[in-house]
């Protein structure tokens, strides 16, 4: 795994310890030299991507689908369209934020191909130590999360986990800032409520 | 809030065969499309694409042309000069028959080689 462009960082906004970390994509000056050494046709240059991002990925489409398996078949997806399409990859400006709304995009194929009646349930959160005390809660939140609508949990994960802005949101999945905002701050308050938080 | 509804918590991992099966399906993508994008002899399938149009276009005009072409009649003029220069001969005329030849001529726009039928019916 490559180290300078890995994929786990420090969260930032969310206020962690030092010992917690969140998925954050890595450098973009590092990614986007690993893009540009795609673009000319080096092949290494997935493992390094891979490396980099695919925790991110598997996250994004994993809280889009609720399925561990579809957010792997996703991450594969994503890896198979850049592979294909060097030279799309080339004009490429964002590498981060490119390679989540592929994450996204190909998420919301895999929905639609498949057209599940019953939705998955697999776990989206998990704790951060075996050890943790809250391994029930953690359970329960997850479950909760799995009953809040795809896009609001898509857009909660993207703003938490990945730490993008409203704008960013937006562009990754297609659709205005406001409505990324609203998906988002709806998609809290659900929460709270099934939380037995909402004041 | 947002501490307080997810300190403690992460994303799931990636599986762990998930890296080599990505990486090898990606790696067999990237090669289809090398191969399919640029053939042997250095032209794409769009470059292809353009020069079999315009293959097909070329034939196409220079079929229609070919066969929208009327046929050529054969020429009159050396008959004519010939037999205006007999009538000429013969009947001991000069000029209007002789100018009149390769042209319409007359009050009625007749051909020439009307003209030299009248004469001969004299």
């Amino acid at each position: 795994m490559s180290k300078g462009i890995g994929c786990l960082a420090v969260g930032r906004k969310a206020g962690l310890g030092s010992e917690e970390k969140l998925p954050v994509t890595g450098d973009p000056i590092e990614l986007g030299a690993a893009f540009a050494s795609l673009a000319a046709g080096d092949l290494e240059a997935l493992a390094v991507i891979y490396d980099a991002c695919a925790n991110d990925l598997f996250g994004l489409a994993l809280w889009r689908t609720g399925s561990r398996e579809d957010a792997a078949d996703a991450v594969q997806e994503v890896f198979v369209r850049l592979a294909g399409r060097p030279g799309h990859i080339a004009r490429v400006r964002n590498a981060r934020a490119y390679l989540l709304a592929m994450a996204h995009n190909a998420a919301v194929d895999i929905l639609k191909r498949r057209r599940k009646t019953v939705e998955a349930q697999d776990a989206v959160l998990e704790p951060v130590t075996a050890d943790h005390d809250g391994s029930a809660d953690v359970g329960r939140l997850s479950s909760l999360l799995l009953r809040l609508p795809a896009v609001q949990r898509e857009a909660v994960w993207l703003r938490h986990f990945a730490e993008l802005s409203f704008t960013e949101i937006g562009a990754a999945t297609g659709v205005p800032i406001f409505t990324a905002a609203s998906r988002y701050r709806l998609g809290l308050r659900r929460l709270r409520k099934l939380l037995g938080v909402e004041r | 809030m947002r501490r307080d509804l997810f300190s403690g918590t992460r994303t799931p991992r990636t599986p762990d065969d998930l890296r080599e099966r990505t990486l090898r399906a990606a790696r067999a993508a990237a090669r289809d499309a090398s191969a399919a994008s640029s053939p042997p002899w250095g032209f794409s399938r769009l470059d292809l694409a353009w020069m079999a149009a315009l293959l097909v276009l070329v034939l196409c005009h220079a079929l229609l042309s070919l066969s929208s072409r009327p046929p050529a009649a054969p020429s009159t003029a050396p008959q004519a000069n010939t037999a205006a220069t007999q009538l000429e001969r013969e009947l001991g005329l000069k000029g209007p028959i002789v100018v009149a030849s390769g042209r319409e001529t007359g009050k009625n726009g007749n051909t020439q080689g009307e003209l030299i039928k009248e004469l001969e019916r004299l």
